[in-house]
């Protein structure tokens, strides 16, 4: 029923031994060299509650890139950005509109510094409508990369917003901090999953749909902040939130 | 023809825009009775104002002929903020695979020119559109809540959904809470809907 989420399970594993932001850029290098990407970038500009606007960038790009990107003030005229600030929809870098010579100059520079190749951005609209958004950049062309993008997609976009939460947490960003607790539906179904029911089985006992069984449980993994049903059930247990 | 687009840019397609706020403010207004506030002939709420994404159906002269309007779930949402009680024992959604649908309406003069099952038609040509949409976000299921007359239209078209909690009184107005799957609905294979979304299905 549910389709094999590798990078979900990766980055779920993977992120929690990312304990400074240090580790979070050695994150993204993993994460390249183990799905064969050639880049990885995660960018965010925190809310304007206060007049201070904070910015956070990890990325795997060469630094030369970054000074260069940053002493021209890319960052105002690069379509992916624009398009990623505004956007709710994932984009791959081939629909962008490259009209204006700026945006053109953007990709065209980028290229002179080794960084090219086919690109995905997921725009991520967190909890307190902050925007950030996760890039990642590959090799892979044509038929084979709209593929990768088919069958990653649903996977790719949980990850980003699992990265997006684990970041805010490591800076110590005011929204991350604001959590939903579990309804009772979603406790119940993790108690059963504990007790080692499949979701058909306690699609059988609460008298509900397997779907609405894997809906609930997918609503409980995302409010827990976790990649997989094992790790929602180990986290609940150990926060106590629910009692076997 | 689908037109896609995000409150952000509401300057590109003013005619459309316009012509959706309209179209909420006589369908929910006007035609049945809610609550809503309208100004100038406009219906417009403060989830518009959250840069949600708009599912516009118009015909080939440009006049809207249904629409609605898609919220992550992770942020506010109508279901979160205004409804919770019809969700039930499922409770507030916050997950990156789930958004909701709201403000679904179709002119129902318009379709009078698509003959007698002008309405399945219109309804299944949107619905179409909002399954391609969430398809190219990679979601899983979008939620929405509605009142059991729009139910019926939703059922009649063909479109598969569940209940997700009680009929709930607001206003005298049954309303429910849907829960529909993206990937293995039937009406998610319409090919009118997928060419106007972003190029990431464009298979």
């Amino acid at each position: 029923m549910t389709p094999e989420r590798r990078i979900t399970s990766f980055v779920g594993f993977e992120i929690e031994a990312s304990r400074t932001t240090r580790s979070l850029t050695d994150f993204l290098t993993k994460f390249c060299a183990n799905f064969g990407l050639e880049h990885a970038t995660y960018y965010c500009r925190t809310p304007l509650q206060t007049n201070e606007s904070r910015e956070l960038l990890h990325t795997t790009y060469p630094k030369e890139w970054i000074t260069h990107y940053f002493a021209n003030d890319y960052q105002f005229c690069d379509p992916v950005l624009v398009q990623g600030q505004s956007s709710l929809l994932p984009f791959s870098w081939d629909t962008l509109d490259l009209e204006a010579p700026e945006a053109r100059n953007v990709f065209s520079s980028a290229l002179e510094f080794g960084v090219c190749g086919s690109g995905l951005t997921i725009p991520i609209r967190g909890c307190m409508n902050e925007t950030a958004m996760f890039s990642i950049c590959s090799n892979t062309q044509g038929e084979a990369w709209s593929k990768f993008l088919a069958e990653t997609l649903t996977d790719l976009v949980y990850s980003a917003h699992l990265i997006h939460y684990h970041a805010s947490h490591l800076h110590g960003l005011a929204h991350q901090t604001k959590s939903e607790r579990l309804s009772k539906r979603e406790a119940e179904v993790l108690r059963w999953a504990a007790r080692g029911k499949t979701a058909w089985e306690t699609a059988r006992i609460l008298n509900l749909k397997e779907k609405t069984v894997s809906f609930y449980i997918s609503n409980a993994c995302a409010k827990l902040q976790v990649a997989t049903k094992c790790q929602a059930v180990a986290k609940v247990i150990t926060e106590g939130q629910i009692i076997l | 023809m689908l037109l896609v687009s995000h409150a952000a840019q509401k300057d590109i397609h003013a005619s459309t825009f316009d012509q959706m706020f309209r179209l909420r403010a006589e369908q929910f207004s006007t035609r049945r009775g809610w609550r809503v506030s309208v100004d100038a002939g406009r219906e417009i709420d403060r989830f518009d104002a959250l840069n949600p994404l708009y599912i516009c159906l118009l015909d080939q002269e440009g006049r809207l002929l249904a629409s609605l309007r898609l919220l992550p779930t992770i942020g506010p949402h109508m279901l979160s903020d205004v409804f919770p009680e019809v969700m039930g024992e499922t409770g507030i959604v916050r997950n990156p695979l789930v958004w909701e649908s709201s403000r679904f309406c179709v002119d129902t003069n318009a379709i009078r020119d698509f003959g007698d099952d002008g309405i399945n038609i219109v309804t299944r040509a949107i619905l179409g559109g909002l399954f391609a949409t969430a398809r190219s976000a990679g979601l899983e299921q979008v939620i929405s809540v509605y009142d059991i007359f729009v139910e019926r239209i939703l059922r009649r078209s063909g479109c598969q959904f569940e209940r997700l909690g009680p009929v709930v009184k607001y206003d005298d107005l049954k309303t429910v809470a849907g829960l529909f799957a993206v990937k293995e609905n039937p009406l998610s294979n319409i090919t009118q809907g997928r060419r106007a979304v972003t190029g990431l299905l464009a298979a």
